[in-house]
């Protein structure tokens, strides 16, 4: 996170010497992250069978008017994302199945991002950039834990994702619509760096499509 | 007789809104799995405490060759390689040292890749 204030700080910095006009806004929106899946082999195994449930954003934007039509926009947000499994196949020590573990993986990002915006008219404007996404937490949280114990322990109700990347990268493609003091942005994110990486044989790419409306607390 | 004005910037929202929607739904029906029968993988006790076992079942007779591999923060923790000719169980006891938490199985067939998710408590 401190690394993250000082390169906001950064920015700020650099780009308030040479801009005229800025506005920051305040937003809050959804998200619904997109799984895919790079091989070179045919994939087998219920990890795969995810599928992404809405999540939640919330940050700050911060525009620079550069020439007439052009801004670039600063962005920093806090991201909450929901996947659902496929239920787990609980088995015991004897390879007896136990039955099946019901779960959500709730992963929370820090995120950063750039973006450059081609306004076509006052109220309209496209953009593409680049987005950092850096990853807090990862948690699974199981729905029905309690049904389960493995040689007298108790299942725990959530536990640690210890396979996700702790940094990816994605280039957001997008427009926004502004209407007085709020904006609305949508965006679709490409991965362009795996969210798990095995080895080079398993990736697995998180794109995310994002709505987010926001509010210009200052402008100059 | 009411007279429907197509301005260049209404005509680039509607065609920005449409290229957003049909992004949405093409991706979401996209299936990224297909089975394969000529193994069958079993991995027990999952949830586990210190160690499992990885079950391979096999419904041929000739020698397959695969690799176990194992991930831990974006990073393989373990990998081994191995070749059977029969149902075999093939102890894993890698955990042992390691944290509590959800990790990646993968076992590596020549034309087919399984991922299990393993859970120590």
């Amino acid at each position: 996170m401190k690394k993250i204030t000082l390169l906001i700080f950064f920015i700020l910095t650099v780009t308030s010497g040479f801009s005229q006009k800025y506005k920051l806004g305040l937003e809050v929106g959804s998200n619904y992250p997109i799984l895919w899946t790079k091989s070179d082999k045919t994939l087998n195994g219920n990890f795969l069978e995810t599928s992404g449930r809405p999540g939640f954003n919330m940050g700050l934007e911060l525009k620079y008017s550069i020439f007439d039509q052009s801004e670039i926009a600063f962005l920093t947000q806090y991201q909450g994302m929901l996947i659902k499994n496929e239920p787990l196949l609980a088995a015991d020590n004897a390879g007896n199945i136990m039955g099946y573990l019901e779960s959500y993986d709730i992963n929370s990002y820090a995120n950063v991002g750039v973006h450059y915006c081609y306004t076509y008219n006052k109220k309209h404007s496209i953009f593409a950039g680049a987005k950092l996404f850096f990853l807090l937490m990862s948690k699974t949280f199981f729905l029905n834990a309690d049904d389960f114990r493995v040689a007298g322990k108790k299942m725990p109700t959530t536990i640690s994702n210890r396979y996700y990347k702790r940094v990816y990268l994605s280039v957001p493609l997008g427009f926004n619509f502004t209407i007085n003091k709020f904006y609305i942005r949508a965006q679709y994110n490409f991965a362009i760096t795996p969210a798990i990486k095995i080895d080079n044989s398993f990736k697995r790419f998180d794109n995310t499509i994002e709505l987010n409306i926001g509010l210009n607390i200052l402008s100059k | 007789m009411t007279r429907i004005n197509f301005s260049v910037s209404n005509l680039m929202t509607i065609a920005a809104l449409f290229l957003f929607a049909s992004t949405l739904l093409f991706s979401c029906g996209k299936p990224d799995i297909s089975v394969n029968e000529k193994y069958h993988v079993a991995v027990y006790p999952n949830p586990c405490i210190d160690a499992f076992t990885v079950g391979i079942g096999m419904f041929s007779s000739s020698t397959t060759i695969f690799t176990i591999s194992l991930t831990k923060d974006g990073k393989e923790i373990y990998k081994e390689d191995f070749s059977i000719s029969s149902t075999t169980g093939i102890p894993i006891d890698v955990l042992i040292n390691e944290p509590e938490g959800a990790y990646l199985l993968k076992i590596e067939f020549e034309d087919e890749i399984e991922i299990i998710k393993i859970i120590k408590i």
